[in-house]
């Protein structure tokens, strides 16, 4: 009786001690996952912008897809943001999918985000101009809505 | 305490107290190892924040440094060297506020002004370069420039004070105020950075040609030509557009007063239930863009029927004369540039470009925003030196394979007429712009032959 209940004593630390040493190594784990998620044939900053969109608008009409891919690039070109895609995508609290990690989620076999990213890259533009977006149900910031509003697509409003 | 001691004594009996023992040993000491990790987390983001912003200050000090400095630079070939300095500290110095975390319309103002230096530096140091010394008024920019970088210089040693002190955390203003204290602190450095922005309250921005100078966005539309129309036309014009037997469903979506264009908006269901979207401008009905969204499974068409496709439907929806330039193949849709050609000479700001499916030759879209902003009839007489004086300025080794007019846009939104020159050096393709009224070289281009498409570079 007595030596069951040692031997029940072992296996409780010896499973202690493991899942301990998985918790902790946990972090290395997912930091090698993130990097298997590539695709071929497309140029780095159309996958990271596809990433982006995936991470923000991923429920969203195709139509809002591409919107958020054109707020991006309209950023690049406007003064008051970085030049740069990789800069716009990672200013700090530009977008909530950057702050929460989502923008590394993988993206679905029939996702549209590839496609989307791509109309957006090739010029199309059905925000006309915006800078900034947001979700009304979910936004915090009251500054957001004092932008001119140019168009709804989807569950967003585009602003300028 | 009966009840405790009772409790205690059974547990001891079965080696339940050792158990106990153990488990709360391992929770010690998983929190202390999650705890250091917490700590060590921290402090490499604190680590990272400090140094951009450290860097952020030097940069921009350097700004200030080289603002002053071109102002007394009296040679055009000092005056070069100063401005492309000035030009890339002021880069630096964005690349580095991007990285704060702070939110992006806390520091509209500055990255604006950063920008700003680094373009209208960019712009002036080309005119050096041309030998042209500053005139009166790009002095006076830049002493005004000048002014605010001493301001902005000011402000940043001040928060710098604040970080050294520690007064401000990165760390505590990054987290949105959970509790009171960190909203306290969070309040006193935002205060800070909005300190730095007011600075800028009365700079207005600066007239000039540079590339994102203010005055652009409300330039004149040159193709958007006609009168204002109502929703009920824009829609016979989409239905004119499309064709009604394409159209199973039609939602208007209002006009967008406040777009770069103001437009008609509309959701379109196709008989075979593909969602299509169009603009239509308010001035002149024209069709801003169409849009698509349908899976190609198969790549039947080639590229010259695709070409040709595209042609046709340009020629047919009121844009002939329009040429080919640029492909991108992606996921059985080919996207094609169209340049509009005016007497041969080709009009690269008077762009259209066309999504054809490669399956059965379907438009999926066409987007027409570079066309209605530039096209007009130019004036293309002001050719004043021969091709084969242009030819002389290129380089011997350039195996020409091509050559023609071409008008091109600039980064300041001007345009260039230029001989245009397609050559090979060993097995690279470029293309070379000469100026055809003062034979500058204005630009080289690298061509890309890729199996999807032509890039240029």
């Amino acid at each position: 009786m007595k030596n069951s209940k040692k031997i029940g004593l072992f296996i409780l630390i010896f499973a202690a001690s493991i899942g301990m040493v998985t918790i902790l190594s946990s972090n290395k784990k997912y930091a090698s996952t993130s990097l298997a998620a590539s695709s071929s044939n497309s140029t780095s900053d159309i996958q990271l912008m596809a990433r982006a969109i995936n991470g923000e608008a991923r429920g969203e009409p195709y139509e809002g897809q591409v919107a958020v891919g054109a707020v991006i690039l309209n950023r690049v070109k406007s003064s008051q943001f970085p030049n740069t895609i990789a800069g716009v995508i990672y200013q700090s609290g530009a977008f909530t999918a950057v702050s929460d990690g989502q923008i590394n989620q993988p993206i679905a076999e029939d996702s549209t985000v590839y496609k989307a990213a791509r109309d957006a890259m090739n010029g199309w533009d059905p925000t006309s101009g915006c800078i900034y977006y947001f979700n009304p149900n979910t936004a915090t910031n009251k500054w957001i809505w004092s932008r001119p509003l140019v168009k709804t697509i989807g569950k967003h409003r585009f602003c300028k | 305490m009966n009840k405790i001691k009772d409790w205690v004594s059974r547990l001891k009996q079965g080696h339940m107290l050792s158990v106990i023992g153990v488990f709360l040993l391992i929770i010690i000491v998983l929190g202390v190892l999650l705890y250091q990790k917490q700590v060590e987390a921290k402090q490499t983001s604190e680590n990272t924040y400090n140094m951009a912003f450290f860097e952020l200050v030097d940069y921009v000090q350097n700004v200030e440094t080289y603002l002053a400095k071109s102002l007394i630079s009296t040679t055009p070939e000092q005056g070069a060297e100063t401005l492309t300095n000035l030009w890339r500290e002021a880069n630096m110095a964005q690349s580095y506020l991007a990285r704060l975390p702070i939110e992006s319309q806390e520091l509209a103002n500055t990255e604006k002004f950063l920008n700003q230096v680094s373009d209208y530096s960019y712009s002036l140091s080309r005119k050096n370069i041309y030998q042209e010394s500053l005139g009166e008024e790009d002095l006076k920019n830049l002493k005004e420039l000048h002014t605010y970088s001493t301001e902005l210089t000011n402000t940043l040693n001040q928060l710098s004070e604040d970080i050294n002190s520690g007064r401000i955390k990165w760390g505590e203003l990054t987290q949105k105020g959970d509790n009171a204290f960190a909203q306290q602190v969070d309040n006193i450095s935002k205060e800070g950075f909005s300190n730095l922005e007011e600075n800028f309250h009365e700079y207005s921005g600066l007239i000039y040609d540079g590339a994102f100078s203010e005055h652009l966005t409300s330039e004149e539309k040159k193709g958007l030509t006609g009168e204002n129309i109502d929703e009920e036309t824009a829609k016979q014009k989409v239905q004119e557009f499309i064709g009604t037997e394409q159209i199973k469903e039609i939602e208007s979506l209002g006009l967008s007063e406040n777009a770069t264009i103001p437009a008609y908006d509309f959701s379109i269901k196709t008989p075979e239930d593909h969602q299509m979207n169009l603009s239509i401008s308010q001035k002149g009905g024209h069709v801003i863009y169409l849009n698509c969204n349908r899976e190609v499974k198969a790549e039947i068409i080639s590229q010259e029927e695709a070409n040709q496709k595209g042609k046709d439907y340009l020629t047919s929806k009121g844009f002939p004369n329009m040429k080919e330039t640029y492909y991108l193949k992606q996921d059985g849709i080919v996207t094609i540039n169209y340049a509009y050609e005016q007497k041969g000479v080709t009009m690269y700001p008077d762009l259209i470009k066309v999504k054809v499916a490669l399956d059965d030759g379907e438009i999926l879209g066409i987007e027409t925003t570079g066309y209605l902003n530039n096209h007009t009839n130019r004036d293309i007489s002001k050719v004043k030196i021969s091709k084969e004086e242009a030819k002389k300025t290129l380089n011997k080794q350039l195996d020409i394979q091509s050559e023609g007019l071409a008008v091109i846009p600039t980064e300041w939104k001007t345009e260039i007429l230029c001989y245009e020159f397609k050559g090979k050096v060993d097995d690279t393709e470029f293309l070379v712009y000469i100026n055809a009224e003062n034979g500058r070289e204005e630009d080289i281009l690298v061509i890309h032959n890729t199996p999807n498409g032509i890039l240029t570079m």
